[in-house]
């Protein structure tokens, strides 16, 4: 192609006109092609930009507590600031002796020191959960609504990470180099291994409450505090249920193709061996799998007696219903975790006959500890928590039992030293899950606070529990440790 | 044959999605030249769009700027409030819903064209990438600021209950009647789109200005109004397949970009022009797929390598193999460059100043600060591999991160397994990555431009998925979490946790800081070098023109394999640092998502130079531009969307980058001190010829 032959002159206004020899008719532009001035230019790149990032800032209600790699320090509304529809989120408060009063206590003494409460949540990135600090922030306020941690107001510090391991590592090593940062709740991060190194036995040990994702074994660190079960014993009770309550002799288990799925994967094998043996026929699979239903036929779902779902992820719940739907298996049952767990999944039906293992009673629609969780965030206008934000909850009322303990053991504001005490006594009734636990669990397992797991069923609509709360002796899991 | 048969049936599905991604790539392809990495993404905005409607009657609408947001930032009122979601009444019907969605679909298009790629159509192609990956980050990361990460809705298939519990006996398998009818539209919208583009006039105008935009501009036909209806009609189609295909698949923010490796293998093969080729090979590629995977359980000799997902690799090198110069050359007038490769002259003063206030920070600084500077010269390591071959060489390479990832689990390997000490064994990973960078150089040295582009990112997912899963030499079993202890020399240890006597209480302590700012004033100065060596001229004479080259006695294939070496030698050495930074490293950290992001900032930062290098560095996960940026406008959530947004209007405004900006502002500095001079000296000279004129009285 022949090179044009164009120059530059005055244009309309202070724009400029491109003129070619050779350039044929563009539109209405003639023979030449109108150019923006460079300032121009300029100028309205830099407006977008900055109007974008400001609107980022304040251009949302739910942001305001954003933070970064190098977060942002929040702090939860006082008493005082509380919405005046307050109370009515505490009116279904069960009586339980952990869970709050039901009415609002009265606003704290102003002298009693607030509670620094440091949160890494993961907000950013195309694999985050920026609607967990929100609504962790509303379980703050809730808390600080009622008089906070025996007078003590809660103070939210949040550190947002993206989906790297840099700016996870970023915010554990905020916290670990922070005195004042005695305790760290981890609402939700998936670049597990630099955090747990930052603030774990390893680093500045200071007590983790909350749940690490991905990063095996998930929930299962000691130093970590937490009332997920985690994937294993989720994963063991599936197969227990499987094999000696349904009868399972063959099991098709389509495993995430990822680093926690392959070590599930092992594990699951463990267990079956244990269980006194059942064939298993694993299929890895991953969330960028366009149909599930090549994978199921070479798991063999239509000749097995269930079908294992070992992915943690709410999303595979749909496709794997829509894809034993299409080879006509609807109706072997499916094992597995809580993910799948959900009122969307209830009224779409999508669960309907699987068997899903749970810490809590959470999904069970007529408990109330579950209701006043509701209650909470409807009062503060907000939808009630689900999937991983509904488990961050749990272990946000955990978090408070526990400083309960801890603030009562210190006299005050609890040091690293008195939270872990006070997790490591805590034993009683949690939010939505059994009816006693302990915390912590079973020999190296030590911070498995809930190792209780129970199978529900959706059936006809409803949930349903098939048995009671399974206390799961984790001792069991020790030889995975090599 | 009867197991196998039935994997090629099941595969229908699977084959559709990738077949419908493909005919739409061919589509934005034909009409504007582009090849579009955001198509996935449009998918996916378009199909949560479609169950916001349908389950809440919320439409979404993305996060807009406020151009009121600084007024109202100083008076503390709010003036503009645009809503999250419009409320559009209770949950629509299925069909509603989706007229409703791909209405937001053609808007999206026609939004896309007007305001991003019509000012980028006479732009080189890096431009274009950079622009589509901006495109597709923020489109994705507005999906998760609106929608949440905690669970996705639930979508009502359009597909009627009867179709889909129905089955069909073809040769004695049973195959669900749905994966046909999936098939069955995908090969109907092939269809139509053939037609279109074979019998109408749209498709006449549309492929005359493929041919020679200027020979159609001078009969009369707009390319640009044929590109905007194209880029419609794209979007439409990315949203309708993302509605239709959404039950079967995984609904999240980023499934459908990741469906876009097959798909472009398939659209490659067809070069970008071929509705029927690419769709049918899309196909193939979904069978054949699942027929390895089906011979992984059937054999047990067959490797566990996830050869399923390293197949588009395969099919895209053997189609530009086979075909050379993949895709066609369109006839657009192209008048946009590659930005300038400035030379970096050695300013020791300068350097030094930098040197010493980078030091520092490192050992003075706050933890966070050490942190930021620290994230950022790894980041800038891994830039400058990028500055390497694509800055200097032109080559697009979308597989840095993955020898970054190459030569971490090969740290492992060659430090924590079998015991190699420091130095050795980062340079021995190093030196593994060099090799697959080499590997990699292969394809580039038959095709160039955005066919190398797709290479590369196939590239990066054999990588991930060949040497990091299954089998792959670099996993361990049951614990792909690969750890390795400080890097130490002679008793003396600079990891992050080493101790310093100045904070050496905080981690990091400065001791790792300032060892990689040692690795990485070198790694400067070797670029800095090899852009002033003959071998960096010869490069930019690669980069000009590679047949002018050649015919001045370049070796180009020599030229290109040394740039790949050099480039995936530096991003090995950022790999082992940041590796010994983080204390252990995770396989999924080198996703091909992010190979997309390291070059679109490294593109930001400015790909041609060193200094460009180091601003991307900033830029880069937990940089200390990020941060800084952070405690400024504490962007949270909203990073990566204004990142991606920064992307598109780099790539429009300035395609230097922030370098190239710099640079103006700079020249523009120095012209105006130059012409202040000038006009100083002008009245020294007119006072003084005044006063001469004057003179001394007789």
């Amino acid at each position: 192609m022949p090179p044009l032959n164009c120059k530059v002159g005055p244009g309309p206004g202070r724009a400029r006109r491109m003129f070619c020899d050779d350039l044929p008719a563009k539109g209405e532009e003639g023979d030449s092609i109108v150019l923006i001035t460079q300032s121009r230019r300029w100028l309205i790149a830099v407006c977008t930009v900055v109007a974008l990032a400001a609107a980022a800032c304040g251009g949302d209600d739910s942001d305001d507590n954003g933070g970064g790699a190098a977060p942002a320090t929040t702090t939860a509304a006082p008493a005082a600031e509380a919405p005046d529809d307050e109370p009515a989120a505490t009116t279904a408060a069960p009586a339980t002796t952990a869970a709050p009063a039901a009415e609002p206590e009265a606003p704290a003494e102003e002298s009693k020191p607030p509670i620094k409460m440091a949160v890494i949540n993961q907000e950013d990135g195309l694999y985050a959960w920026p609607e967990v600090s929100e609504n962790t922030r509303i379980f703050v306020d809730w808390i600080n609504a009622n008089g906070g941690i025996d007078g003590h107001m809660l103070e939210m510090d949040l550190c947002t990470s993206g989906d790297d391991p840099e700016s996870a590592q970023a915010c554990a090593q905020r916290f670990a180099n922070d005195d004042s940062a005695e305790f760290v709740y981890i609402a939700t991060i998936l670049n597990s291994a630099p955090v747990y190194e930052a603030l774990g036995p390893g680093g500045a040990n200071k007590p983790m409450i909350g749940q690490m994702l991905w990063d095996v074994p998930d929930s299962l660190q000691p130093g970590l505090y937490s009332t997920d079960p985690g994937l294993l014993p989720l994963a063991y009770e599936a197969i227990r249920f499987a094999v000696e309550e349904d009868g399972a002799s063959s099991l098709a288990v389509l495993v995430d193709d990822s680093d926690i799925g392959e070590a599930t994967l092992a594990v699951v094998d463990y267990f079956l061996s244990t269980l006194g043996g059942a064939t298993l026929t694993p299929v890895k699979i991953n969330m960028g799998q366009a149909d599930f239903l090549p994978a199921m036929t070479r798991a063999g779902v239509a000749d097995s007696d269930g079908l294992v779902l070992l992915i943690a992820e709410s999303a595979a719940c749909q496709p794997t219903r829509d894809a034993m739907e299409a080879l006509g298996v609807g109706d072997v049952p499916a094992y597995l975790g809580d993910w799948c767990v959900g009122e969307e999944f209830r009224t779409s039906g999508t669960a309907e006959g699987w068997r899903m293992v749970t810490g809590g009673r959470g999904a069970l629609t007529n408990d109330p500890q579950a209701q006043m969780v509701r209650d909470v965030y409807e009062a503060a206008g907000a939808e009630p928590p689900a999937g991983l934000a509904f488990a961050a909850t749990m272990n946000m009322d955990f978090l408070r039992q526990v400083l309960e303990l801890a603030v009562e053991r210190a006299g005050g504001v609890p040091t690293g030293a008195d939270v872990t005490a006070a997790a490591e006594e805590w034993s009683g009734s949690i939010l939505l899950g059994p009816d006693t636990m302990d915390c912590p669990g079973v020999g190296i397992w030590a911070s498995t606070c809930n190792s209780a797991a129970i199978v529900i069923s959706l059936q006809d609509g409803e949930w349903v529990a098939l048995e009671d709360f399974q206390l799961i002796d984790v001792a069991l899991f020790d030889p995975l440790l090599g | 044959m009867g197991p196998y048969l039935q994997q090629i049936l099941l595969s229908s599905g699977a084959g559709a999605i990738f077949a419908a991604l493909a005919i739409g790539l061919v589509l934005t392809y034909r009409s504007s030249g582009l090849i579009n990495f955001a198509h996935g993404a449009i998918a996916t905005y378009v199909a949560y769009t479609y169950t916001s409607l349908q389950s809440s009657g919320d439409l979404p609408v993305p996060p807009l700027p406020n151009p009121l947001a600084p007024v109202e930032g100083v008076f503390g009122v709010e003036i503009l409030d645009f809503p999250d979601f419009v409320d559009l009444g209770d949950g629509w019907n299925k069909w509603p819903a989706l007229a409703g969605a791909l209405a937001v679909a053609a808007l999206l298009g026609l939004a896309f064209h007007f305001l991003v790629f019509r000012a980028l159509r006479y732009q080189p192609p890096l431009t274009k990438v950079v622009a589509s990956i901006g495109l597709m980050l923020a489109l994705q990361s507005a999906v998760v600021i609106r929608f949440g990460g905690s669970r996705p809705p639930p979508i009502e298939p359009l597909l009627p209950p009867s179709v889909r519990s129905s089955t069909v006996d073809v040769l004695g398998t049973i195959v669900p009647w749905d994966r046909f009818v999936l098939l069955a539209v995908t090969l109907g919208l092939t269809a139509g789109l053939w037609a279109l583009f074979r019998w109408t006039r749209f498709g006449l105008h549309t492929r005359a200005a493929a041919e020679n935009e200027r020979y159609a501009t001078l009969m009369g036909i707009s390319a640009d109004r044929q590109a905007a209806l194209s880029w419609m009609l794209a979007a439409v189609l990315a949203g309708f397949v993302g509605i239709l295909v959404a039950p079967t698949t995984s609904l999240t923010p980023f499934n459908f970009t990741l469906f876009i490796v097959p798909a472009l293998g398939a659209a490659l093969l067809a070069r970008f022009t071929s509705f029927w080729v690419a769709a049918v090979g899309a196909v193939g590629l979904a069978m054949a797929q699942n027929v390895l995977l089906y011979a992984e359980i059937d054999h047990g000799w067959f490797p566990d390598l996830n050869l399923d997902a390293v197949l588009p690799f395969a099919v895209i090198v053997v189609a530009m193999m086979a075909r050379g110069q993949v895709l066609p050359p369109r006839g657009a007038v192209e008048t946009g460059r590659l930005p300038q490769a400035f030379p970096s002259p050695w300013r020791p003063s300068l350097a030094l100043t930098w040197v010493a206030l980078a030091a520092a920070v490192v050992i003075w600084g706050p933890f966070d600060y050490r942190a930021g500077v620290t994230n950022s010269m790894i980041g800038a390591i891994l830039a400058l591999s990028l500055v390497v071959v694509t800055g200097y060489v032109g080559q697009i390479s979308l597989a840095q991160l993955a020898f970054t990832g190459v030569a971490a689990a090969g740290l492992a390997s060659f430090g924590a397994d079998a015991g190699i000490p420091f130095p050795l064994a980062p340079l021995l990973a190093a030196l593994a990555a060099t090799a697959f960078g080499l590997l990699l150089a292969l394809p580039a040295l038959r095709v160039r431009g955005a066919s190398l582009a797709i290479a590369t990112l196939a590239s990066a997912l054999a990588i991930d998925e060949l040497l990091f899963r299954g089998d792959g030499w670099f996993r361990i079993e049951g614990n792909p979490n690969r750890s390795f202890d400080d890097p130490s020399m002679f008793g003396v240890e600079f990891g992050p946790t080493s101790s310093f006597p100045i904070n050496g209480d905080e981690i990091p302590t400065p001791a790792f800081g300032l060892f990689v700012l040692v690795v990485l004033v070198l790694a400067c100065g070797a670029v800095i070098r090899l852009r002033q060596s003959r071998l960096g001229e010869q490069m930019l004479a690669v980069r000009a023109n590679e047949r002018a080259a050649a015919a001045a006695g370049v070796n180009v294939a020599g030229v290109k394999l040394a740039a790949f070496g050099i480039a995936a030698f530096l991003a090995g050495i950022a790999g082992a640092l940041n590796g010994y930074k983080l204390g252990s490293i995770k396989i999924d950290s080198f996703s091909v998502l992010a190979n997309l992001s390291i070059l679109a900032f490294a593109y930001l930062g400015g790909i041609s130079t060193v200094t460009g290098a180091l601003y991307a560095g900033t830029l880069f996960a937990s940089g200390i531009g990020v941060v800084l940026g952070e405690e400024l406008i504490e962007l949270g959530r909203y990073e990566t969307y204004v990142a991606g947004v920064a992307l598109i209007v780099t790539a429009v405004v300035n395609p230097q980058g922030i370098d190239g900006f710099d640079r103006q502002q700079r020249e523009r500095v120095k012209r105006w001190l130059r012409r202040r001079r000038a006009r100083r000296a002008a009245r020294l000279t007119a006072a003084s010829a005044a006063a001469g004129a004057q003179g001394p009285g007789p």
